[in-house]
């Protein structure tokens, strides 16, 4: 059963949840998950190759000769794996697509329109288990800002989707910003909290919020934007210099005690959530499908892989 | 670095890299760069583009061909040591239309680019995945009606006919986005001027990788590919991690400011 992580933005972008989705690969990795990643992008370029890199960063190029987003690079270089034509899907794509079913004729003599044909064809794009014991996680970042108006029909996708696939196999992340202000020395929710309304007008509710902030999020403020963004607590990551050292400052979190009940609080829920409907069926045949890790298991193999490094060469 | 010369701007480096680019913006600079480092034995990769700046500044400098170019940069130079590949010349859409993807590579024994590889990577997980690129070239190829290179496909397969596994040569796979290659017409000029060609497609057509012999200089190497899409922070790629080392050895062996 394959389960499915949607990594989202809001208030603006840039604000790395590329890095994020990348991160939380790599560490699910580490792991023992089975871990593929895909990127959509709203642009409406069928790929990143005719597009000036100080638009949108460096074009990535996959083994099999297809042009993508540069979040394919930090994909890769992250969970160490190579990705193909099918991780990386813009609206360019999916309305091409779509165009030439019409013009072939493959709709029937029906009104062609957003909802269902796109986000039937941007469905289509999701990961789908390549055989009976694929259990893998899929991670899917979504590029841009929610309420842009490109990447509606990506969240009506993933609103469906989540709604068609059930609770226990899709969680949504939602990175937003937290901006300090200098002059009366505050740090504001408001705009989390406008963003996270934005996803829920679309009838979507974040699981897991990443708040990127300048200085350390106090206590009461990650309360408060528990309480009105709707999430059980929200998961700060501390600003680093090198993208790299992402993954080290989440598991870091996760270390520090006044995160690590509310840690296994979000994430775990959701992540058990995810584990526990996936129990393979106790048949002689189970003997080759993969026994999925319970939450006491993995909390038992970080404090064994807590003594050794992730990324080696960083630290050699 | 094109208005105010290179001696001030370059002071007190360690390496260069040059890396892909379109366009003529800067490639002037660029040219003046990789003679910096030619002549002062830095440390230099050349990827894509930055591979095609040291070959034109090789051949204006030591071949003597004031004028040699790309005809990317200059449509009217005399010597095009860099021109558009074959099967691009009717090529008018822009999308997605270049040599794109994971190509293999044979390398020439006893070059630097092969002891590179072969040290950092070990031969058999390269030769494997050479054969994994030449396979998927193959059948691209078949669908697109075939570029030059893959006409010749027994050639390919040829190479690994000697049984002694020692005999049978380097094979890699890099990623590549370009239009442009090394005009084949000046390949003698350059062998005979000095200039390695360490690398060339399985049928020879294209050259991939060409360096200077460490006689001459520690590492000044190019690569018409990309090595850094294959570069992860678990396993640094060959070309990179040389040049680290490159340059750290000679920083050491200068010393003293930096």
């Amino acid at each position: 059963m394959v389960k499915y992580v949607f990594v989202t933005g809001g208030v603006v972008s840039g604000l790395g949840k590329g890095i994020t989705a990348a991160s939380l690969g790599r560490l699910l990795k580490a792991r023992g998950y089975d871990v593929t990643m895909q990127k959509f992008d709203p642009y409406l370029n069928i790929d990143p190759g005719t597009m000036n890199p100080i638009q949108h960063g460096e074009v990535f190029v996959t083994d099999d000769g297809t042009e993508t987003d540069l979040d394919l690079g930090h994909y890769e270089r992250f969970i160490d794996e190579s990705l193909d034509h099918n991780s990386n899907v813009t609206s360019g794509k999916v309305y091409w697509s779509v165009l030439n079913k019409e013009r072939h004729g493959d709709y029937g003599g029906g009104t062609v329109q957003v909802i269902p044909h796109i986000t039937n064809e941007i469905k289509s794009r999701f990961y789908r288990p390549t055989s009976e014991n694929d259990n893998r996680i899929a991670i899917i970042e979504v590029g841009g800002t929610v309420g842009d108006i490109e990447s509606q029909p990506f969240y009506e996708s993933i609103r469906q989707f989540m709604q068609e696939v059930g609770p226990g196999n899709a969680c949504m992340i939602h990175v937003t910003l937290i901006p300090y202000l200098y002059g009366s020395r505050e740090m504001k929710t408001k705009p989390t909290q406008a963003s996270v309304r934005e996803l829920q007008r679309m009838g979507i509710r974040a699981d897991i919020i990443v708040c990127r902030s300048e200085f350390e999020i106090p206590q009461e403020l990650r309360d408060k934007i528990a309480l009105f963004c709707n999430v059980p607590s929200s998961f700060p990551a501390r600003n680093r210099t090198f993208p790299t050292g992402m993954p080290w400052s989440m598991r870091s979190s996760i270390r520090s005690r006044r995160l690590k009940s509310r840690w296994s609080a979000s994430i775990h829920s959701c992540m058990t959530r995810i584990s526990r409907s996936s129990r393979p069926f106790t048949t002689a045949a189970s003997q080759t499908a993969r026994r999925y890790p319970s939450a006491g298991s993995i909390q038992r193999k970080w404090r064994q892989k807590e003594r050794t490094s992730f990324l080696p060469a960083l630290t050699e | 670095m094109e208005a105010e010369g290179t001696d001030e701007l370059l002071a007190g480096i360690d390496g260069m890299i040059i890396p892909g680019g379109f366009g003529n913006r800067g490639t002037e600079g660029m040219i003046m760069a990789a003679n910096y480092a030619r002549e002062h034995k830095i440390p230099y990769l050349g990827i894509c583009l930055g591979m095609q700046m040291a070959m034109i500044e090789y051949a204006r400098n030591v071949l003597g061909w004031h004028d040699a170019n790309s005809s990317e940069l200059n449509p009217d130079t005399t010597h095009p040591v860099i021109d558009l590949m074959p099967e691009q010349k009717n090529v008018t859409d822009l999308g997605g239309t270049m040599r794109l993807g994971a190509y293999p590579c044979v390398l020439k024994k006893g070059s630097l680019a092969e002891k590179l590889y072969v040290e950092y990577h070990g031969t058999e997980s390269i030769r494997r995945a050479g054969l994994a690129a030449g396979a998927r070239v193959g059948t691209a190829a078949g669908m697109t009606g075939g570029s030059e290179e893959m006409k010749d496909f027994e050639s390919f397969a040829k190479l690994f006919e000697s049984e002694d596994e020692k005999d049978r040569p380097v094979l890699i796979s890099e990623r590549h986005r370009h239009r442009y290659e090394v005009n084949n017409e000046y390949r003698d000029a350059f062998t005979k001027a000095g200039l390695v060609l360490s690398g060339t497609s399985p049928n020879g057509h294209i050259i991939e990788m060409m360096e200077l012999p460490t006689s001459v200089h520690p590492y000044f190497i190019g690569t018409q590919g990309h090595p850094e899409f294959k570069s992860r922070p678990n396993h640094a790629h060959p070309l990179f991690a040389g040049l680290v080392r490159a340059a750290a050895d000679y920083k050491n062996k200068n010393g003293k400011e930096n």
